[in-house]
């Protein structure tokens, strides 16, 4: 099984019954995969005129209550930036896939790389947040398409889920039997109005577009009506809504793996494809007798503060590995004060090997 | 139904301009059209004509600029029983040209209802793609150097079922719009109006002339009707049983003595069948109780030029997919070779086919004058896992995998004894 594969495979699982995307490596063989089992399965999948127009139809197929996916690479994602950030502004539940390859501009197409951390992140304008996670191999891939679903389904958002180049273009054995199949969430209906939420962490209940309860969807500043307003306080209250949602749920959305060690001076935290060499340089680094931790991140926005406070612990050194120029770096320095920062970094279009993280053990 | 909520009266827009004439018109053709309110989506684009979307009282859909009719396709697509329109300016048929060539093309069910008034009225005044040659706007100020496009042309070359040209003022308007909303596929109608604060302050641009203009066109009215399937209604729709996780599982059925993860690089060239061997040696390894991981690199050229595999075959979980140092190197090609040049001296083990320049003294080199190309690289690099995968579990991956016409062939190469001897005897 391929990375592609196992997120196409994870959207059904996960209900998915639209998707729209656009060629491109090495993203195609999702848009491949969906367009060939989707239909298939009683849904719908196109291939649009561009990346905007995809996305464009994956949210207003969104608003009529599908589970809709679109899938893309660096090029793609920058195209979709305008778009997701209606999606946040219209609270639309959406799984973006963003197969990373080596960016900037059209960069190398089948050449690895993890760049796009902060950029998915900060992908909209205004700076309001999303879920952001992170593969690291075929299981993952599936798994976390799953939860990319559930939770943008829970909190009606927009959810992106990176793969890369070498996860989406690698055939690899996969133990399907030991994949993690999280049970489907579906949005909750509202029967108020469209943006109704009492708390500002609340998620209003879902009016579908064409339903029997007339809605509005707009990507202007808006009321709980659905409406557009200049009144301070509502756009106050809807733009800390728009944080609060997410940033309130930082430990609840935190998929890590905690493999820490009692003692141990040094921290791995990983994530991606860099992961993997990190999972197996501790893993020999034990072998010689060292005392090493190592914390994967599967969801890396919101941060999952908790876990990284928890694995930084009494360490002294944090190695962090990473396939870009220290992205997630300056996320971890946050928590890390009084501590030596090790960053091991390749944007050479190789991946991390194990070999190059032992150094650093 | 009255699609103009009166509490939400009087209209926002400024005096005298077409937008309200048209949004009159339009709420005088949903009445006529009788459709029941909670069927009807109208998404608005961004400009003067989308900040009315809130007197609506259908379903309202208001999105990104010239991105409106994407959206509409999207709805209609997963819900084809709704009736959807798209209210858009001149500008965001400029913006979102693309969509609207697309929309008609694909002949999608939306009746697109356009406000045009020749030029940005939202953004204050800007020439848009239909600002006719001379006219001045503010970007314009000496008159546009650039030609007018005429949407209606545009959108009946691209396959537009209805096309219609008219006016703001055309006392027929609500019969027109209400045929194009009635309309099953993509129904494009441009509707020419006055942008009375921008366009016709700065032109000589009267009610009057521009009726005059517009009937003028090589086209005025409904310059076009069919009905052809319409997009969404002619999506594939199955109701197969979801995929299952299994459905390509491998059993284990051989043992491998494996235990140390095994690197092999396959390079040959395109049609070659690298991939194909490398693909049934990995089978083999998983029939084998090993883990395998495969990763082909070619050019965009896939019929031409190299192809590489690298093959890890390993008792434990593959978490390194980076070959720095391959246990084996196989090059049955020259464009192979010119491809691994780096790699040969520091493969453990090269195997080359026999004639290639390959810069190491110590490189098995085969002759294998019965075998094609096609099974080349697959009889040349069986042989060298035959410590690590039996050769059993190599023929059942044959046997399972292999295209049913290349059977024997496959059977031969991974089986092929002079390979196993080439191999095996280490010929510099
Ligand atoms: C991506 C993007 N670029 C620019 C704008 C600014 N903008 C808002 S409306 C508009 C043009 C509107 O012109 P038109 O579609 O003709 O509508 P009108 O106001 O004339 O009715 C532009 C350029 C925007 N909203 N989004
Ligand atoms: S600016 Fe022009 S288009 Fe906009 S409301 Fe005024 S007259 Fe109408
Ligand atoms: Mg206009």
């Amino acid at each position: 099984m391929d990375g592609c594969e196992a997120v196409s495979l994870g959207a059904i699982h996960a209900g998915c019954t639209f998707f729209a995307g656009y060629p491109i490596t090495p993203a195609s063989s999702i848009l491949r995969r969906m367009m060939e089992m989707l239909p298939a399965a009683g849904g719908v999948a196109v291939q649009g005129e561009d990346e905007i127009a995809s996305i464009g139809f994956c949210i207003g197929a969104a608003m009529t209550g599908a589970k809709a996916m679109t899938a893309t690479s660096g090029p793609g994602m920058s195209l979709y930036s305008e778009n997701i950030g209606l999606a946040i502004m219209g609270e639309v539940p959406l799984v973006i896939v963003n197969v990373q390859r080596m960016g900037p501009a059209t960069g190398g197409a089948t050449t690895t790389a993890e760049g796009d951390v902060q950029f998915c992140r900060w992908v909209t304008s205004g700076g309001y947040p999303l879920v952001v996670y992170a593969a690291t191999n075929v299981a993952d891939a599936y798994r976390l398409t799953i939860e990319a679903f559930n939770t943008a389904e829970r909190l009606r958002t927009p959810v992106i889920l990176l793969s890369s180049k070498d996860l989406a273009m690698t055939c690899e054995t996969a133990d399907t039997a030991e994949f993690v199949r999280p049970a489907r969430v579906t949005r909750t209906s509202g029967d108020g109005v469209p943006y109704a939420f009492r708390e500002s962490t609340d998620v209003p209940g879902f009016l579908a577009v064409g339903g029997d309860r007339l809605t509005r969807f707009t990507g202007s500043i808006h009321d709980g009506r659905g409406v557009i307003t200049s009144d301070r306080k509502k756009i106050d209250r809807k733009l800390t809504h728009l944080r609060d949602k997410i940033e309130s749920r930082a430990d609840e959305l935190a998929i890590v793996r905690e493999d820490l060690q009692e003692g141990a001076e040094t921290v791995v935290i990983a994530y991606g494809a860099a992961a993997r060499a990190a999972r197996e340089a501790v893993r020999d680094a034990r072998r010689d007798g060292k005392r090493v931790s190592l914390l994967v991140l599967y969801t890396l926005w919101p941060t999952p503060v908790a876990a990284i406070r928890r694995a930084l612990g009494g360490a002294k050194r944090v190695v962090v590995p990473e396939l870009n120029t220290g992205q997630y770096l300056c996320e971890i320095e946050r928590f890390a004060a009084g501590r030596e920062l090790v960053p091991v970094q390749r944007i050479d279009g190789g991946l991390l090997t194990p070999a190059a993280l032992e150094a650093a053990l | 139904m009255n699609l103009i909520d009166p509490e939400e009266l009087p209209y926002p827009f400024c005096p005298g301009c077409s937008h309200e004439l048209i949004f009159k018109s339009l709420a005088a053709a949903f009445e006529k059209s009788g459709l029941d309110a909670r069927r009807v989506v109208v998404v608005s684009d961004i400009g003067c004509h989308g900040i009315a979307d809130r007197m609506l009282r259908t379903h309202t859909f208001h999105g990104l600029h010239g991105r409106s009719l994407t959206y509409a396709a999207g709805i209609k697509l997963a819900n084809p029983s709704l009736k959807v329109v798209v209210l858009i300016g001149d500008g965001g048929c400029g913006i979102g040209g693309a969509h609207l060539v697309n929309a008609a093309r694909r002949n999608a069910g939306i009746c697109a209802v356009v406000f045009n008034n020749f030029n940005f009225g939202m953004t204050g005044g800007q020439h848009s793609v239909t600002t006719p040659c001379g006219g001045r706007t503010a970007t314009t100020p000496k008159g546009n150097a650039e030609r007018g496009l005429d949407l209606c042309r545009l959108a009946d070359a691209c396959g537009a079922n209805f096309v219609a040209r008219t006016t703001a003022f055309d006392p027929a308007l609500v019969d027109v719009l209400a045929d194009g909303i009635a309309h099953d596929g993509f129904a494009f109608l441009d509707i020419w109006g006055l942008c009375t604060a921008y366009y016709m302050k700065r032109n000589d641009l009267r009610k009057a002339e521009l009726v005059d203009t517009a009937k003028n066109m090589p086209g005025y009215g409904v310059l076009r009707r069919e009905s052809q399937p319409e997009w969404a209604a002619s999506q594939p729709k199955g109701s197969a049983p979801e995929p299952r996780l299994d459905a390509n599982e491998i059993p284990v059925l051989f043992r491998a003595e494996l235990k140390e993860p095994l690197r092999v690089v396959l390079a040959g060239s395109a049609g070659m069948k690298v991939r194909t061997a490398a693909s049934l040696l990995a089978s083999a390894a998983i029939l084998s109780g090993l883990r395998a991981a495969q990763k082909d690199t070619f050019p965009v050229t896939v019929t031409k030029g190299f192809s590489l595999s690298e093959l890890i075959v390993s008792p434990e979980p593959i978490e390194d997919l980076e070959i720095v140092l391959p246990d084996c190197l196989v090059i049955s090609s020259e464009d192979g070779l010119d491809k691994t040049k780096a790699l040969v001296p520091l493969a453990r083990r090269v195997v080359a086919k026999r004639g290639l320049d390959v810069t190491r003294d110590d490189a098995t080199l085969v002759d294998l004058p019965g075998v094609r190309p096609a099974e080349l690289t697959l009889a040349m690099t069986a042989p060298l896992l035959r410590d690590a995968i039996p050769a059993e579990a190599m023929r059942e991956s044959v046997l399972r995998f292999g295209h049913v016409e290349e059977r024997e062939r496959l059977l031969a190469a991974v089986g092929n004894p002079a390979a196993a001897e080439g191999v095996t005897r280490r010929t510099t």
